[in-house]
């Protein structure tokens, strides 16, 4: 963060409408090869203005060239922390100024920390020579939570999935064009055109939404599954709370099964409770009468992280 | 098919490591009896199963599945049911007949289809091995497997048993764009060795080595370089 509060990421948050809960773990096969982990998520709870958090979620590529791509995941929480601190920025303006956050931090990283001899010669590494910003390869998801909106957008792999009060589960970000073997990148001169986006009014808000690397959609067989997951999380919280062992358990089960690293950051929303009450029409939370009210939230925000 | 091992129940149901389906595309025609071909084939089959199961436990992301399709005059699954790679047993093969390498690709593009291809997996590693030129519809064959899904994004290799393999035909079923050529085993030793090597690509190590052709590795990759060349 630049200028701002310091974000915590290591613990939930539980402000008046939102509950963020986390969990990372690292890939069977990194830790195979003494690899670490190269995702990152990160939110910030906001307390002023129409935005209520920004959740961000970050998976640094395992290309070879991709040498710096766990900083490149960082620096997607970062830049997405930053943006909840500007007010200017407002729609789909949102997306794009993520983008150029990002390549200020990438572009500030490297000039004082020049790219290698040895990341030059890795496999592929002669491109590093035409786009620096490649070694810090990273997709991002992003779900940007206001009291009239939810604002999404996504750079690559992984999955956003968002639950209705129904139990209904979609993925409401178009999904990409290209080749299913290779995944978009934040670091693509072009990034600021193929990012996808979708917009849910606070009317139509899901009350669950997760957040995802495809470290978990990639320990399932079927591309349903984790939306059927994510309905099933639903019905795991109790007392206005998700569960966080089951949360940490399912990702760990994700990680050794992908062996890839997992992480997810699941945002629980009820817009009702946030502005008093009335914007949300034809959708009732589960439980939408435990759904934290801002004398909760004061407790919440200090439970540790798992 | 024999279905995957160890699946794990939790949130959205069982999850499962990804398959990798490993074909070998044998030519069993007559001219294999010669120089004793067909019984190098044979044993550098076997010989090289205990390297194809090493670099399958190398792949923790994946489980390895194997078949074999045979051609001769016409073609047939020699190994049909997908078998994991640690109870994959070699059955010789004989030799006798022509070339009808374009019937095993077609063959191979109905065994490339959903199912018994796994909805979501790696790409398959497809391995032709022959020491002639096809005596039918080759590109036929070939435009059946590339028509597939699986086909398309499968890890095309090919090995050439003496001099008189049709290069062409074998680089043309590799592609053109991914930097590897045939292999050319012309004596036993050579055959084993070969075989030994493309039994390796089911290895993170070899994936990420050929990731021209855009194989997913345990995980994403970004637009991989196209300058991978692999030999034995």
């Amino acid at each position: 963060m630049s200028g701002h509060p310091a974000v915590d990421r290591s613990r939930d948050t539980r402000i008046a409408g939102v509950e963020v809960a986390t969990a990372t773990v690292v890939g069977a096969t990194h830790r195979h090869r003494h690899q670490g982990c190269e995702d990152a998520v990160g939110w910030v709870d906001v307390t002023s203005g129409d935005v209520l958090a920004i959740v961000a979620v970050a998976d640094g590529h395992s290309d070879p060239r991709c040498t710096r791509s766990a900083v490149g995941a960082r620096f997607v929480v970062t830049a997405a922390s930053d943006l909840a601190y500007d007010p200017a920025v407002t729609g789909e303006e949102w997306s794009t100024a993520l983008i150029e956050g990002w390549r200020r931090l990438v572009d500030q990283d490297l000039r004082t920390r020049r790219l290698t001899v040895a990341e030059y010669d890795a496999p592929g590494g002669s491109d590093l020579r035409v786009n620096p910003r490649l070694a810090y390869g990273t997709t991002a998801l992003l779900a940007r939570i206001s009291r009239d909106a939810i604002a999404l957008a996504q750079i690559g792999d992984g999955d956003i999935v968002g639950v209705t009060a129904e139990g209904r589960a979609e993925r409401p970000v178009p999904i990409a064009a290209g080749a299913p073997d290779l995944t978009e990148s934040m670091s693509q001169i072009d990034a600021d055109r193929i990012v996808r986006r979708s917009t849910i009014a606070a009317a139509a808000s899901p009350v669950l939404l997760l957040l995802a690397t495809d470290g978990l959609d990639n320990a399932y067989p079927t591309s349903e599954a984790l939306p059927a997951a994510a309905a099933q999380l639903v019905t795991t919280r109790s007392s206005g709370r998700f569960d966080r062992d089951v949360l940490q358990r399912w990702v760990e089960d994700a990680a050794e099964v992908s062996g890839d690293d997992a992480t997810l950051a699941a945002v629980w929303i009820d817009l009702s409770a946030a502005d008093g009450g009335s914007e949300r029409a034809g959708a009732v939370a589960p439980d939408a009468t435990t759904v934290p009210d801002a004398t909760t939230a004061a407790d919440a925000t200090t439970a540790p992280a798992r | 098919m024999t279905e995957t091992v160890r699946p794990v129940r939790t949130l959205g149901g069982p999850m499962a490591r990804r398959q990798l389906h490993f074909v070998w595309i044998l030519d069993v025609s007559g001219s294999m009896r010669s120089d004793g071909k067909i019984q190098a084939l044979n044993v550098a089959i076997s010989e090289a199963l205990p390297a194809l199961r090493a670099a399958a436990q190398g792949n923790m992301s994946a489980d390895v599945m194997v078949r074999a399709v045979t051609f001769s005059t016409g073609a047939q699954w020699h190994v049909a049911d997908a078998t994991p790679v640690a109870e994959f047993r070699w059955k010789p093969v004989e030799a006798g007949g022509f070339t009808d390498m374009g019937a095993a690709l077609s063959l191979l593009a109905e065994g490339m289809q959903v199912p018994p291809m796994p909805e979501r997996g790696l790409a398959p590693v497809l391995v032709l091995v022959s020491d002639g030129q096809p005596t039918d519809d080759f590109d036929d064959g070939l435009r059946r497997l590339l028509a597939t899904t699986w086909g398309s994004r499968a890890v095309r290799l090919a090995i050439a048993i003496g001099h008189d393999a049709d290069q062409r035909v074998l680089q043309t079923f590799i592609g053109y764009g991914t930097g590897l050529r045939p292999v050319l085993a012309s004596d036993p030793d050579a055959i084993v060795s070969a075989i030994r090597w493309a039994s390796t690509a089911v290895a993170p190590t070899f994936r990420d080595t050929v990731s021209g052709v855009g194989v997913p590795g345990d995980d994403d990759l970004f637009y991989a370089p196209d300058d991978g060349v692999a030999s034995p």
